[in-house]
């Protein structure tokens, strides 16, 4: 019965759809007709001063949903620290081998080192904030994998994360702000007066290598937050 | 700094929310000050806006100073304003009544109550469709985890059924968004909604009905109320008070404002139909719902899905003056619902069951002097506000000729009488329950009482005032034709 | 309409199907996580111009008619964030309901309530 209603309705969003999607149009016709699309094209890096117009997009033209999505990150660690008492203490593990524990001490500066890359040319080539703050988050992933979660906590605390993310979270906000001080919008890059530099240059395109590393910042500490947090357990369970 | 209220609206809880955990590193009750003085400040700004509003027509900001072609704008007209003030004043109620809260970790309940503001906010001012998902998700996170702030089975079972909801409804909306963005190239509700007309007739309907479909599951209109009587009652009253008195109201504005954006109100399309439909039943089955509860909490929750139904048949009749009915009674509700949860969480101490609340109005005088008013209120008598919206809204369906439809409000009315009047037998019942007898209660703090005292003068206060509220609610109205 | 719609229309449907059947809350955070993939493949695909080039203008600009729409590829970034936090905050919705129940069906709690 209950099969029968859902295949009904799956069958009848299946025809909705497919009728919605014959009315759309090639992408062709948005880079022509669409202001947006045409605009960013071909003015972008004028614009921005980042030749990644993915980036320039995201951190410049439309860089009000990039904090909305840094909060909805930030509210997320929030929620799920509220849920797993922070009194807890962490499960000790033992780790793995010590020639695990060798490659990765090997491992570790290099990903750092991409991490650090992802988000610092994040303008200049694929990557940004929240590909490089993932890489940083994986590499703490790892450590608690490798040498066990008693280890990791005692090497970043849990509260230093905490305090990290906030902080960069605050760094976003500010970064906005100084704009509102020169007089312009919240947000504003070059018509702010933020320097843009040369395009295809590390240091240019404004504020958007700031945003970057801010956000970086804020889903590395958010995200091994949240590995953390639910990987602790309560004391006396399993 | 005058130029830059819209975004000060939503940056300053934002900017308290960011805060909150490295406050609390100084001192817990430097957390809670600036938790209440943060909702305080968005009044105030908010209060700002609104002359600025006044005084200048409808003010547009565009954020890093790009054009609405290519950026993101903030739209602030007369009705995203009073719906910023709606939010405003429900958020600094329940700031003020649950700054002591005894939540286990009360920094994460200031951080999620203050990231909800902005979000709020954020969907009321913002005039870009894909900023006003970004804003939906940040509003439904925080408050699927507000739910869950007191751990307890109960909270953590709703949470999970409200968070599944959530997804359905954000999913079916970025579907939308993703369409209209196929369409037209742009994101730019005005652009866009500029532009509607001239699509495939096939895509129009389908998504009208996804919009419909979504904002239906974040309003709890019927079909898609599942969630809501569960959530509001295993929650903690304070956030009760919160997700009825201001994230429904949310989907309410966004239920307005999209679907009159991109169908002017004034074509007889199936749109208007279904809307007075969806409100008749939503407003029959809410009150049947309710009148099968014996939980207080649950009645009230069953209540505000019968209270939505009023609201989209104001839509429904979908004149100016049906629209500025209902925009009334969602200002109307939203005093009412926040009174009502919070008086009956100072009423509760002994339980949420109505056998439980047997003689409790000798004890407690305040909360129940409170928790009658607001809920006589919502039951729409005379000296309250409801009663004039509900008036308005029914003379508005009558202009129109919708005679059925204007029956349908009497008839709640009539029904709400019945299960309230359950409620008011056993809390005004002579004998005392030896169970409650021997209970202290809870004792209420002056600063509570004074939460208390001022929703109930919200609940009196549009109906002394309601020549000058229509004028503004109806120049909001007009904001949509 | 192309052979990629389809594609990504029958994963939305898969993914539907699985949240509307399945009764294990974990497979059901599987079902909106294959929703909202194909959601996401549909933005990619929104963007794509035959033949297209990534929008990145270095070392040297492509021809402009071959770039593909950068706007698409900046939503889908923001999705994917939203979409992995809700599914975060799910998760230990469902990981706290486990210790609580000892069960993460939905059959299975209907019983137990």
């Amino acid at each position: 019965m209950k099969k029968a209603v859902a295949l009904v309705l799956m069958l009848l969003l299946g025809a909705c759809l497919l009728s919605a999607l014959s009315g759309i149009p090639q992408a062709e016709y948005r880079l022509l007709h669409g202001e947006a699309p045409a605009r960013i094209v071909q003015h972008g890096m004028d614009d921005t001063g980042a030749v990644n117009l993915v980036t320039g997009v995201l951190f410049d033209y439309r860089s009000f949903d990039t904090l909305g999505e840094s909060t909805v990150i930030f509210t997320a660690v929030a929620g799920i620290m509220m849920l797993f008492l922070p009194g807890q203490v962490p499960l000790a593990g033992k780790g793995l081998s010590s020639m695990a524990k060798r490659s990765v001490d090997l491992l570790l500066p290099f990903v750092l080192i991409v991490g650090l890359y992802v988000i610092s040319h994040g303008h200049i080539s694929p990557g940004g904030g929240f590909q490089g703050g993932t890489i940083w988050a994986t590499l703490t992933i790892l450590m608690c994998i490798v040498y066990g979660t008693q280890f990791e906590s005692q090497f970043i605390e849990y509260d230093a994360k905490k305090t990290l993310e906030s902080a960069a979270a605050v760094a976003l906000l500010l970064v906005g702000a100084v704009a509102l001080f020169a007089g312009y919008p919240f947000l504003s890059n070059l018509a702010a007066g933020f320097p843009g530099g040369t395009p295809g240059q590390l240091v240019s395109a404004g504020h958007i290598p700031w945003l970057n590393a801010a956000v970086g910042m804020k889903v590395a500490a958010g995200l091994s937050l949240i590995f953390f947090s639910m990987v602790k357990k309560k004391s006396g369970e399993g | 700094m005058i130029d830059h209220l819209p975004i000060l609206v939503i940056v300053v809880p934002l900017m308290y929310g960011f805060c909150a955990a490295i406050l609390k590193y100084f001192s817990v009750r430097a957390a809670r000050v600036g938790f209440v003085s943060a909702s305080s400040v968005q009044l105030a700004l908010v209060a700002a806006l609104a002359r600025q509003v006044a005084l200048q027509g409808t003010v547009e900001y565009r954020l890093a100073a790009w054009h609405p072609e290519v950026g993101i704008v903030l739209v602030v007209d007369v009705l995203a304003v009073l719906f910023a003030a709606i939010i405003a004043f429900c958020v600094l109620l329940v700031a003020v009544y649950s700054a002591d809260y005894p939540a286990a970790d009360s920094t994460s309940y200031f951080t999620l109550a203050s990231i909800l503001t902005a979000g709020m906010t954020g969907i009321v001012l913002t005039g870009d469709l894909f900023n006003l998902y970004v804003f939906i998700e940040m509003t439904s996170l925080s408050s699927v985890a507000l739910v869950a702030v007191n751990r307890d089975e109960k909270g953590i079972r709703a949470a999970l059924r409200y968070i599944v909801f959530s997804i359905v409804a954000g999913l079916l909306f970025l579907l939308a968004v993703m369409l209209l963005y196929g369409a037209s190239g742009s994101l730019n509700m005005r652009i866009v909604a500029g532009q509607f007309a001239g699509f495939a007739p096939n895509l129009q309907a389908v998504v009208i009905a996804l919009f419909a479909v979504a904002l239906g599951i974040k309003t709890a209109v019927i079909p898609f109320h599942g969630w809501l009587p569960d959530v509001y009652t295993g929650s903690p009253s304070a956030v009760s008070a919160l997700l009825s008195g201001a994230v429904n109201k949310t989907g309410i504005y966004m239920l307005a404002r999209l679907l009159f954006t991109l169908t002017s109100p004034g074509s007889h399309g199936v749109l208007q139909p279904a809307l007075l439909a969806a409100g008749a039943v939503t407003i029959l089955g809410g009150h049947t719902l309710a009148l099968g509860q014996t939980n207080v909490k649950s009645i009230l929750a069953c209540s505000s899905i019968a209270h939505t139904g009023y609201m989209v048949m104001g839509f429904g009749v979908g004149t100016a003056a049906g629209v500025t009915a209902g925009l009334f009674h969602a200002l109307n509700h939203m005093v009412m619902k926040s009174g009502a949860f919070l008086s009956a969480e100072a009423m509760s101490t002994k339980g949420q069951d109505i056998q439980q609340w047997q003689g409790l109005q000798k004890r407690v005088s305040t909360a129940g002097v409170v928790f009658v008013v607001s809920t006589l209120a919502l039951v729409g008598i005379p000296p309250f506000g409801a009663f004039m919206s509900k008036w308005q809204l029914a003379t508005a369906a009558i202009q129109e000729g919708l005679w059925h439809a204007a029956l349908f409000v009497p008839l709640g009315t009539a029904m709400a009488v019945l299960y309230y009047g359950r409620v008011y037998r056993s809390l005004f019942s002579l004998r005392c329950e030896e169970s409650t007898a021997d209970t202290d209660m809870q004792h209420l703090t002056t600063v509570r009482k004074l939460v208390l005292a001022a929703a109930a003068v919200g609940c009196v206060a549009p109906f002394l005032l309601h020549g000058g509220l229509l004028s503004v609610l109806r120049a909001a109205a007009l904001n949509l034709f | 309409m192309t052979f990629a719609h389809l594609i990504m229309l029958g994963l939305f449907l898969l993914g539907f199907w699985c949240v509307l059947t399945e009764t294990d809350l974990i497979k059901i955070v599987v079902g909106f996580n294959i929703m909202e993939a194909s959601l996401l493949l549909l933005l990619v695909k929104m963007a794509y111009v035959p033949g297209g080039r990534p929008p990145i203008l270095f070392p040297a600009a492509p021809d402009a008619a071959k770039i593909v729409d950068p706007i698409p590829q900046a939503l889908t970034l923001t999705a994917i964030v939203i979409g992995a936090a809700t599914t975060a905050l799910m998760l230990s919705l469902i990981v706290q309901l486990h210790r609580h129940y000892g069960t993460t069906d939905l059959d299975e709690l209907r019983e137990i309530r």
